[in-house]
């Protein structure tokens, strides 16, 4: 299921190119046009698949998480005090933390938010994976993992995309995304590279679980309007 | 390592402290040790604390926090819902993906002491409640049983809006049973559990868990009385049962008919009934005649329809007593010879086969002469020739006429001997053994049955094993019969098989024409008799051996009606030697059981 996604999700991108535009999809031609060159997946299929992918990543993040902790347990001093002080690179991207608070905010809005969690993500993994390679005595696990999780950002910002165009029929995302983005850079007041990487694989966690939260809310909110506000 | 110098260097304090105030008897406050945090919906969460020493004074204890790193601390909002010593965050406190670093500070009138930091994300502490409503039904679907155990979510977790989402696991056993077993269901609220004992009572329980987060409490049990039905196995272990029974009764019925008849006799053996030896009672009821009499140990009849070929079997016995010696008229000698061949053949077992004229060879242990008459018979006959015994040959022969009859043994034993001549052609590869130093020539007389009669000539082999043969008799009187033994039965170990030189046909001269018997003609069959027709004797040494030329066709050679060209035997020195060209055959030391002569090889050069 998720090799269709991804086809359809490439062949939107395909679709994209040709069109000399940002890299974001256009509007398909389906049912309607004559030209159907355009497969076209029920948006409840399409929250299910997406969902479903965050919800894989979320874990494997986790599992990611825990077996950076193991390989540190020589140094079981950094890991402690690092947690009082998580400056998550997402900071500036604001999702609330309660339920009802999220449930107040639009659906745009909240798949704005995702994508740019994603976006932000894809850099910063990218470097993980590099930087995993310096330490003593890495797992196997580990590096398979984060490299996994790295090469399938990519499909999730593209279904989260398809997602925004399906839900909000809109063809073109504001460039204001852009200027929101908060580049990663290589902090130069940090902590070690140890701290920050361990630093690194939380934020991603907690980031993934967020993701999965508001896709399963938003998707909720879609199907059953009534109920899923009565909390 | 900080910490623990920081430690050490406050009980110090603390000690110096006490040293100072031992009057007193307080001192600060233990400190307190945050437990867990826990949150049943990830909407709020509580904290609990044990607290360390009071220090004798009343101590008070309050939680504080900070969110993220930043410096602000706030207090616990809530000290009473969560219970003692703990710390109740409600929805407006609590935000998730946040990261809470809670302490808690023990004060008393003489210090405060603060615990160690908690640091806490309230999506990862969540625990939620148990499941609720939990009911097991008992179910039937295409006759196969099983149970449907259904359950909800506790009522605080928000499942439905997709704000969290829950995994169970149910365990169940028999009521007796003491090992649970767990069944997990993933995200759906039922179940179903196969592999059910009728009868039996259930209990049943379920518990859930977030995706990141705690088990929750094992829910109440739920009790569930499984009703009896037939299960498929008892049903096929049933079936199977049946058919391996019904399967034994026909292999049971199936025996018994087939051994109907052994079974009979091992459950009723049959009376022991007399039974003479040798005799048979099936032969009786198949009312042959000859086979009948053959048993009895009788002889058996002659083929009357023949004329030409007359096989008369005599029958030879060759015991160690017997020995060639001349009577010469002496009433004694014959005596003698009739006493030793009576003694002979006095013994009562195992001469039934012997006895009979069929046969032969290898058959019989002992060589069986049977002497007939003496003199007197040959008197009889007549125009019976025999020669005294020249020197070192000896011959024998029979005129032939239509009066003679075979010698008649009833003068000795009272037994009738007519039997066929049967004569041992010796093989080619014995031809030069035939003939020993010690052989000796038997006169068997012959009882003529029909109008011919025949010579049996008869060598007796005799190997160097024996001892003290008798030299043949002397020669003597026509009247004179000899009688030749060996000491030993020295053929009786003869393993060669036996020739017979058969007996064709007796000419108008009384001459047996003999025919050989040999391996190497190819025209002949091996498994026939052959007979050498004794012509004459000639010279008193000389026995001349004639051919048939009627009676085998398939010879090449035929017999010679002359006398001139017919073979001729002559004994020499011990040696039986062919007439027409002179050739020293030596008689096979390999003398067949019975006595007779293989003269096969004498007549090979005639072929």
């Amino acid at each position: 299921m998720q090799k269709a996604f991804f086809q359809v999700s490439t062949w939107f991108f395909v679709l994209s190119q040709t069109w000399g535009t940002l890299g974001y999809p256009l509007e398909c031609k389906d049912e309607q046009g004559s030209s159907n060159r355009c497969i076209s997946i029920p948006l409840d299929k399409l929250f299910d698949r997406v969902i479903q992918h965050v919800e894989l990543i979320s874990r494997v993040s986790e599992e990611c998480c825990s077996l950076f902790e193991e390989m540190l347990v020589p140094f079981p001093l950094q890991p402690k005090t690092s947690r009082g002080v998580n400056i998550c690179i997402t900071k500036a991207i604001p999702v609330p933390g309660s339920k009802s608070e999220i449930q107040q905010i639009s659906d745009k809005w909240l798949l704005h938010s995702v994508l740019m969690l994603v976006q932000t993500w894809i850099e910063p993994l990218t470097y993980l994976q590099e930087t995993l390679n310096r330490y003593d005595d890495v797992p196997d696990a580990l590096l398979n993992k984060t490299k996994w999780v790295s090469d399938k950002l990519p499909s999730l910002e593209q279904g989260i995309v398809l997602l925004i165009k399906k839900m909000l029929q809109e063809g073109f995302l504001m460039t204001e995304l852009q200027q929101t983005l908060t580049h990663f850079n290589k902090q130069p007041e940090v902590l070690e590279s140890t701290l920050r990487d361990y630093t690194l694989f939380n934020c991603f966690k907690k980031d993934a679980h967020k993701i999965e939260t508001i896709l399963k809310l938003l998707k909720c909110r879609r199907n059953h309007k009534l109920s899923c506000l009565l909390y | 390592m900080k910490e623990v110098f920081s430690i050490k260097l406050f009980l110090c304090k603390l000690l110096i402290l006490l040293h100072i105030l031992m009057s007193s008897g307080q001192t600060p406050p233990g400190r307190p040790v945050i437990t867990e945090c826990r949150s049943p919906e990830k909407e709020t969460f509580t904290c609990w604390w044990v607290p360390g020493s009071s220090g004798g004074l009343t101590t008070k204890y309050s939680l504080h926090y900070k969110i993220d790193g930043s410096q602000e601390n706030y207090e616990c909002p809530d000290y009473k819902t969560g219970g003692q010593n703990s710390c109740y965050f409600n929805k407006s406190y609590t935000s998730v993906w946040n990261t809470y670093t809670i302490t808690v500070i023990a004060t008393n009138n003489l210090g405060s002491n603060i615990s160690e930091p908690l640091y806490v994300d309230v999506a990862y502490i969540v625990q939620p409640h148990q499941p609720e409503n939990i009911t097991a039904e008992f179910t039937t679907l295409d006759q196969k049983p099983y149970l449907m155990v259904k359950w909800d979510p506790p009522k605080k977790a928000d499942t439905k809006s997709g704000w969290m989402t829950l995994q169970y696991e149910l365990r169940i056993k028999p009521e007796k049973g003491l090992i649970w077993e767990n069944h997990f269901a993933g995200n759906q609220k039922q179940f179903n559990i196969y592999s059910l004992i009728p009868g039996e009572v259930y209990l049943v329980e379920v518990h859930c868990k977030p995706d990141h987060g705690y088990w929750s409490e094992w829910s109440h049990t739920t009790y569930v009385q499984i009703p009896h039905y037939m299960r498929v196995r008892d049903t096929s272990i049933w079936m199977m049962i049946g058919i391996l029974s019904g399967f034994i009764c026909l292999l049971l019925i199936w025996t018994i008919a087939v051994k109907c008849n052994r079974m009979k006799k091992y459950l009723l053996p049959p009376v022991p009934v007399p039974k003479i030896k040798g005799f048979d009672i099936q032969q009786l009821k198949n009312k042959n005649s000859e086979d009948l009499i053959l048993a009895l140990g009788g002889h058996g009849f002659f083929p009357t329809n023949s004329t030409e070929l007359l096989i008369e079997f005599l029958e030879v016995d060759d015991s160690n007593e017997w020995k060639i010696m001349p009577c010469m008229g002496d009433y004694n000698c014959q005596e003698e010879q009739r006493n030793a061949f009576k003694s002979q053949n006095d013994k009562d077992s195992g001469r039934g086969s012997c006895d009979s004229n069929t046969l032969l060879l290898g058959k019989c242990s002992e060589n069986k002469f049977h002497h007939n008459g003496c003199e007197n018979t040959v008197k009889d006959h007549g125009k019976q020739e025999i020669n005294p015994r020249a020197e070192g040959t000896q011959t024998l022969s029979f005129n032939n006429t239509e009066d003679v009859t075979l010698l008649d043994t009833d003068t000795i034993k009272g037994k009738t001997n007519t039997w066929p001549l049967v004569y041992s052609a010796v093989n080619k590869a014995q031809t030069s053994q035939l003939l020993s130093s010690d052989n000796k020539l038997l006169e068997t007389p012959v009882k003529n049955l029909n109008s011919e009669s025949y010579l049996i000539t008869h060598m007796v082999d005799q190997t160097e094993k024996q001892k003290g043969s008798g030299d043949p008799a002397s020669s003597g009187t026509a009247d004179q019969c000899y009688w030749v033994s060996t000491d030993e039965a020295t053929h009786l170990t003869s393993s060669k098989p036996m020739e017979y030189v058969e007996v064709e046909k007796v000419n108008q001269q009384n001459i047996l024409i003999v025919k050989p018997k040999s391996e190497h003609s190819s025209s002949i069959d091996s498994s026939r008799q052959e007979y050498t027709k004794v012509s004459a004797v000639v010279n008193d040494n000389v026995l001349v051996l004639m051919k048939d030329k009627g009676a085998q066709c398939n010879h090449d050679h035929r017999e010679l009606p002359n006398l001139s060209d017919s073979h001729s035997l002559q004994w020499q020195d011990g040696k039986l030697v062919t007439g027409s060209s002179v050739l020293a055959v030596q008689v096979s030391t390999n003398l067949a059981p019975s006595g007779y002569v293989d003269t096969s090889a004498f007549l090979q050069p005639m072929h």
